[in-house]
């Protein structure tokens, strides 16, 4: 009950804090000079970005519970998030591709941010493909639970590659990169806005997730009790 | 193309992608809860 009241809350702060985000990223950010208007998709992409890590922060933790405590409650978590995850890194690449078009000239490039944020997408997509091609349960959550974990590994690697490698995506450092003090605090809002909708969006999955759950082993002990 | 077209492509794919998915999830959840009703008015009907 507890926690059906901290789920409303957060629903409600989010539903409260989506206007306000659209506000601030197009009547209260300033226009950038050199990029003008689409600069304003920069809001939204990244934030985008920090919701998939999210979503993928809580698949690897969940799997790693899950490895420990056996437990199906874990795997369930791991792939709800995983798939909110999956979709949020979705829309990283495709708003990225309608940044850089009026921006590089080309919709896509072989840069070293870009590459490994594919990669990620296609570790992903296989963690999902291992689940369809596995039917015994336990034996799909353990198999996942290690590709979720060592998937990860990727995170560090899209966000570092900026740094690691030549690279001609935009890099945020903590000073802000060159951004105007007033875009820096509209970015902020939107990521605070973004962590919540995604925490609100991972337990909402997980409900149904674990409905779902609870529906194929009452159907799989009514079942076992005809037989 | 302008600019405006790329900024509102961005914004508007994002968010019909999220509303499709939540929607999409919304009816699953409806489509489950559907069944377990049927399954316990199944059993409350065996068990009279």
């Amino acid at each position: 009950m507890k926690k059906d009241r901290i789920t409303k809350i957060l629903l409600v702060l989010v539903l409260l804090m989506l206007p306000v985000n659209f506000y601030l990223i197009f009547q209260v950010a300033p226009t950038e000079r050199i990029m003008g208007d689409v600069q304003r998709i920069f809001y939204l992409h990244v934030s985008l970005a920090i919701s998939a890590y999210i979503g993928f922060g809580v698949l690897f933790v969940s799997s790693i519970m899950f490895l420990i405590k056996k437990n199906l409650y874990w795997d369930t978590l791991a792939y709800s998030a995983g798939e909110v995850g999956l979709m949020f890194s979705t829309l990283v690449l495709i708003t990225g591709s309608f940044w850089a078009r009026p921006v590089w000239n080309v919709w896509w490039t072989w840069d070293p941010r870009l590459v490994t944020m594919l990669i990620l997408w296609f570790i992903y997509i296989g963690y999902f493909m291992l689940r369809k091609s596995i039917s015994e349960r336990l034996k799909k959550a353990r198999y996942s639970a290690i590709i979720g974990i060592l998937g990860f590994l990727d995170v560090p690697v899209v966000r570092l590659a900026t740094k690691w490698w030549r690279s001609i995506h935009p890099r945020l450092s903590k000073e802000g990169g060159g951004l105007d003090p007033l875009m820096i605090k509209v970015m902020l809002f939107s990521l605070l806005t973004f962590v919540v909708f995604t925490i609100v969006i991972i337990i909402f999955r997980f409900r149904v997730a674990w409905a779902e759950e609870r529906l194929y082993s009452i159907l799989n002990e009514m079942e076992e009790y005809h037989e | 193309m302008n600019s405006m077209f790329f900024l509102f492509g961005a914004y508007s794919v994002a968010w019909l992608v999220v509303a499709g998915y939540l929607f999409f999830n919304l009816r699953k959840l409806k489509n489950v809860e559907t069944r377990i009703e049927d399954i316990e008015e199944l059993l409350r009907r065996k068990h009279q």
